[in-house]
């Protein structure tokens, strides 16, 4: 049976991101978009009360006749059992998963899935997905746990560092983690599948492997402050401040990581991020439909791509076996859009 | 009919039923006939006496709920109890119990003289046919389960849980507490709760908020009525006013089930450890009722962390928890977090604090929010002694807008808006942007219907500087109404264009 609450839950069950802000836990962002949830559910009317069928015996007729001829009346009565106060709400908990996870230092794009958006979000972080991160980092000192925040270690010098040093360490770094990626993507280098998947950009870890960062950007540059552009692949938050620190051991100097910020996970971008603001149900829906509907317009397209590829296919392979009649017919269906 | 007075009989064996299953719990009793019919008509026993009104009357059933008094009667009877489960499919003649009534003996009188002559009522076997009249005079109920996880089954038959949820009280929160469920459920409203709730109510405590009050404390319930008022006795012998009373009972549910020593000695705790007046003790007990009764160690360890870890002397910090009393009960984490911000990254001295206490008051996020949002503007400035000061009482306040523009400046845009003249011929001030390639490509990203509407109003201009008029006054573009609807667009052109320069630099 369909109740209002269900039907809403039904419009809640997909994935959607939000934005979480720095020095607040994961399990806070998702345990309080869950009880936002369960409000927005709850909040919607209720099915009408159940009646349950009393016999109720007719006193006035005890009084006057036999009270052998009790008669007995059949009266509906609301039933006390499935009120609300009684039942409690409809829905007391929710499945919300949480994708890619973030750390309490880190602030950006979380996703995060409802009900059977939970398997969604599994399969797509099976798909082979990169994230993107904006890395802030301060040149000239070291600590323990690689943030600004952590104990000091070490104080350096940075005047020597320039722009063209940094780019060139950066270059670097992406050189050396490509050639990670295409050990761990287990093909065989000296095979044209392979050349075809990197020539793509194709290419991804099969099965576990460790972080890797498939593009690294300079955004802005102002000693002590830098600040760098991040895709990556399997990778921690921890990492990333890592990354910084060695890109400042690379320079002769040292760094720290004053923020990591996630702008994209898989294709959920900033934008469609939903602030502290708007994690209540109304929003979180309306995300959830979009997510849908561009799903449904990514899909479209890629299986236009992927029939246009097929049948350009096609016609090579007859081109190449000399199967005439049938590259006819195909070519015919080309140029008459049939 | 036959097949289910067999039942019965083979039912009758078992006389004492008891299942200790779940949190809600009955006992059955089913009497057979050969009990002595003297001991069913002794003094002690027709208050929980039931009978079914069966034509064979030999059924008699006891039912009780799982009380003192029942393990007393029955001592006597040295009957034997078994734990089997009960077959409850066929249960004609087989009166239900009403546990409700009979936890307190409140059988209705003509039940019990039923139940008095029963031993001068011929004995029938229970295989006898009965008449189609017996059989519509037989009250059948409802099966009641005699263990339940769930008030969900009683709350019909029982009278308490009926008035509970008419109250408000939510029912669904009390059954998972451990023994409430029972402790309801052996309740007789008449006796037990009405005089509890008339308490209350006399006291001044709102009727919408005795479902509250009884949601987070059934055991108000319980409570007994010499208690309660010697409680509230003493509370207004320590000069709290009445209407404070009630305030404070309907806010803090578990108060009034304290005793007097342990209220007297939270107040003694308050007074000394801050060193108020009488007065305010009483002020910051009545705005945070539950200061009496949780545990005073957080208390005692928010007190040290404020005077240790913050450095609050002994009368800022008398200050502080006068004007927010919930300091105390604030989590000691969030609270270091907090301050530690505002002094440490906002530097704002403690004297400053001192003065608005709200600022421990509110969440840590929202005071990062809104500091970081003025230091963007470069706004952030807190010092009352310097210009364009910033309270930080305002702070707090929900204001999300900026800090706005001086009244002087805006109405000085204005003058020059309506200076400017373009507003009289129906032009807004992105209509008279001067077209130049980045602003072409801007306009032809405008979304239609702005696109159309800019055309018409540059038409309609034209029109009109060709005739040397203007609009009618109440046709002119108002200053409030100006939408820089290029702007957005103008701005993503230009940062494009700069982008593709700084590319093809390289």
């Amino acid at each position: 049976m369909t109740t209002p609450s269900v039907r809403v839950f039904h419009k809640l069950e997909g994935l959607f991101s939000t934005y979480k802000p720095p020095g607040v836990h994961w399990k806070l962002v998702r345990d309080t978009i869950e009880t936002n949830l369960l409000k927005g559910i709850n909040a919607a009317s209720r099915p009408a009360p159940v009646h349950r069928v009393q016999f109720l015996a007719e006193p006035n007729n005890a009084l006057s006749e036999v009270s052998s001829e009790l008669t007995v009346s059949a009266s509906s009565v609301p039933s006390l059992a499935h009120h609300p106060l009684v039942n409690g709400p409809e829905f007391q908990h929710l499945c919300v998963g949480v994708g890619h996870k973030l750390d309490v230092f880190s602030s950006g794009v979380l996703v995060l899935g409802v009900g059977r958006g939970n398997k969604a979000l599994t399969d797509l972080f099976k798909a082979g997905v990169t994230r993107d991160y904006t890395l802030e980092g301060e040149f000239g000192m070291a600590t323990d746990d690689f943030t600004h925040t952590g104990r000091l270690i070490e104080k350096t010098t940075f005047g020597h560092i320039t722009r063209d040093k940094l780019e060139r360490v950066l270059a670097m770094m992406q050189g050396s983690n490509q050639k990670a990626l295409l050990t761990y993507s287990n093909v065989d280098m000296s095979t044209q599948e392979a050349y075809e998947m990197a020539v793509k950009g194709e290419l991804y870890p099969d099965g576990k492997s460790p972080p890797i960062l498939t593009g690294l950007r300079l955004l802005h540059f102002q000693p002590p402050y830098f600040r760098l552009e991040v895709q990556c692949l399997n990778e921690t938050q921890r990492y990333l401040c890592k990354v910084l620190h060695e890109v400042g051991l690379e320079l002769r100097s040292t760094a720290v990581c004053k923020g990591v910020r996630r702008t994209r996970d898989g294709h959920f971008t900033l934008q469609h991020a939903l602030t502290r603001q708007h994690w209540a149900a109304p929003d979180i829906i309306r995300a959830i439909q979009q997510h849908r509907s561009s799903r449904k317009t990514r899909k479209a397209k890629s299986t236009q791509l992927g029939q246009a590829k097929g049948q350009a296919n096609h016609v090579e392979e007859d081109l190449i076996s000399g199967d005439s009649h049938r590259l006819h017919s195909v070519l015919n269906t080309k140029a008459f859009g049939c | 009919m036959a097949s289910a007075c067999n039942q019965l009989c083979q039912r009758c064996t078992s006389i004492f039923r008891s299942r200790t299953v779940g949190i809600i719990r009955f006992q059955y009793s089913t009497n057979a006939e050969h009990c002595p019919p003297k001991l069913l008509r002794a003094p002690v026993l027709p208050f929980m006496l039931q009978r079914s009104q069966t034509p064979s009357k030999m059924w008699t059933q006891v039912v009780r709920s799982f009380s003192e008094s029942h393990t007393k009667v029955h001592s006597s009877e040295k009957t034997t109890r078994d734990t089997d489960a009960l077959p409850r499919t066929h249960v004609v003649p087989y009166q239900n119990p009403r546990p409700l009534q009979l936890s307190h003996g409140g059988i209705c009188v003509n039940e019990l003289q039923t139940a008095l002559d029963f031993g001068e009522a011929p004995v029938h076997s229970a295989l006898e046919e009965i008449s189609d009249e017996v059989a519509v005079g037989m009250v059948i109920q409802s099966a009641l389960p005699p263990v339940s996880i769930s008030l969900k089954d009683y709350v019909n038959e029982s009278e308490t849980l009926r008035k509970l949820v008419q109250l408000g009280v939510q029912l669904w929160k009390l059954e998972q507490r451990p023994n409430v469920g029972s402790m309801l459920l052996k309740l007789d409203f008449q006796a037990d709760v009405a005089p509890r709730l008339v308490f209350l109510k006399q006291l001044g405590v709102e009727d919408s908020r005795l479902g509250h009050l009884i949601s987070h404390n059934p055991f108000i319930l319980t409570e007994s009525l010499e208690n309660l008022q010697a409680r509230v006795a003493y509370l207004k012998s320590k000069k709290f006013s009445a209407e404070s009373v009630a305030s404070m009972v309907s806010r803090a549910p578990y108060l009034l089930n304290f005793s007097v020593k342990r209220i007297d000695n939270r107040l003694g705790f308050f007074q000394q450890q801050l060193g108020l007046s009488a007065h305010k003790t009483r002020d910051v007990v009545t705005r945070l009722p539950r200061l009496l009764c949780g545990s005073l160690e957080p208390v005692k360890e928010n007190l040290k962390v404020c005077k240790l870890e913050m450095g609050f002397r002994e009368n800022e910090l008398q200050h502080i928890v006068t004007v927010i009393p919930k300091v105390l009960t604030a989590n000691k984490r969030k609270l270091i977090q907090l301050f530690d911000y505002v002094h440490n990254t906002m530097s704002i001295p403690h004297d400053l604090i001192v003065k608005f206490p709200q600022v421990l008051n509110t969440k840590y996020l929202r005071i990062k929010e809104r500091h970081s949002f003025l230091q963007f503007l470069g706004k952030a400035q807190y010092d009352p002694a310097q210009p364009n000061y910033i309270s930080l009482e305002k702070n707090n306040m929900a204001s999300r807008a900026p800090a706005a523009t001086s009244r002087l400046l805006v109405g000085f845009r204005k003058w020059y808006y309506n200076a400017a003249g373009f507003n009289k011929i129906g032009l807004m001030r992105d209509d008279t942007i001067i077209e130049d390639s980045d602003v072409k490509e801007a306009i032809r990203r405008l979304p239609e219907n702005v696109y159309n509407d800019r055309m018409f109003r540059l038409k309609r201009a034209l029109d009109l500087s060709m005739k040397h008029t203007i609009l009618p006054k109440e046709q002119w573009t108002k200053y409030e109404e100006d939408v820089r609807y290029l702007e957005p667009y103008l701005k993503e052109v230009i940062r494009e264009r700069k982008e593709v320069e700084e590319w093809s630099k390289k």
